[in-house]
């Protein structure tokens, strides 16, 4: 039981010292570029602002007033179907590659 | 600790991962505090797995191409990333970090490294979960599939009698 407890000690300071670094890290980061974008300041084509319409890298309106991060089911279903494909292609490519270069460099080493 | 909790826990991160990656699913708040949930199920992974890591941490350079060690940096990378993903998380929170008393981090950085950290924490998870695909296969084979499996009757031995010597 003593030894679960320090161990789970022993993780939680690492996590909480990679985290805390992670934060200073971040906080030294240059962030000025996107500052007027969340202050209410719609950038304009020419004016820093890329191609297209609505300028792209705008938080728009809807999402500023919490309306865009809201729930949406259907969207939500489609990318967990889409990261279980990419599970079931990953682990494929992997298991087959792995079937194959051991047989690959037993064929080399066979006389 | 035995195969059908230590799959239970994996399979619960497992799903829990997949799910934390969609916060639309389930909206801001409670993504928020789902991958906290999830943060606690991945400590107990690594607490199962302790002995591993030990074992492994100690005789990293004895054989540094070796499959283990692959397995070892990879879960190091995952566990960074992870805690990348939910430093940056908890800096542009809108439940947990409010409801403690910390204000949110204003600025475009935290919440693109957190986009950036989840996607590759992914692609991680991938390769650790492909890596591990022999062990989920025969996990799933005992628990789900073995139990289940008829034995096959006890047939009769039959024993030639050889009258030569009568």
């Amino acid at each position: 039981m003593i030894k679960t407890i320090v161990r789970t000690l022993i993780l939680l300071l690492i996590a909480v010292a990679l985290g805390w670094g992670t934060y200073l890290l971040i906080q030294h980061l240059p962030q000025a570029s996107a500052t007027r974008q969340f202050n209410g300041e719609r950038p304009t084509i020419g004016n820093g602002a890329p191609q297209g319409n609505p300028p792209q890298g705008f938080r728009g309106d809807r999402e500023r007033d919490g309306e865009g991060e809201g729930v949406s089911i259907i969207p939500s279903l489609i990318g967990i179907f889409k990261n279980v494909i990419l599970f079931a292609v990953g682990t494929l490519i992997i298991v087959v590659l792995s079937k194959l270069i051991p047989k690959k460099a037993a064929q080399a080493e066979a006389p | 600790m035995s195969l059908k909790t230590n799959f239970v826990i994996d399979l619960v991160a497992f799903v829990g991962f997949l799910l934390a990656l969609e916060p639309r699913l389930t909206g801001t708040s409670i993504h928020e505090w789902f991958t906290l949930a999830l943060a606690g199920t991945l400590l107990i992974h690594l607490m199962i797995h302790w002995d591993w890591i030990i074992n492994i941490t100690r005789r990293f350079f004895a054989k540094p191409l070796h499959i283990t060690r692959m397995n070892y940096v990879l879960a190091a990378l995952i566990f960074l990333s992870f805690i990348v993903t939910v430093t940056t998380g908890l800096m542009i929170s809108e439940s947990v970090m409010p409801l403690l008393g910390f204000a949110r981090a204003e600025g475009f950085a935290a919440r693109r490294i957190h986009e950036l950290a989840s996607d590759l924490t992914l692609f991680l998870v991938i390769l650790h979960f492909a890596l591990h695909w022999d062990w989920i296969k025969n996990a799933v084979y005992r628990i789900f599939v073995a139990p289940f499996k008829r034995r096959t009757p006890a047939q009769p031995i039959s024993i030639p009698i050889n009258d030569k010597h009568n």
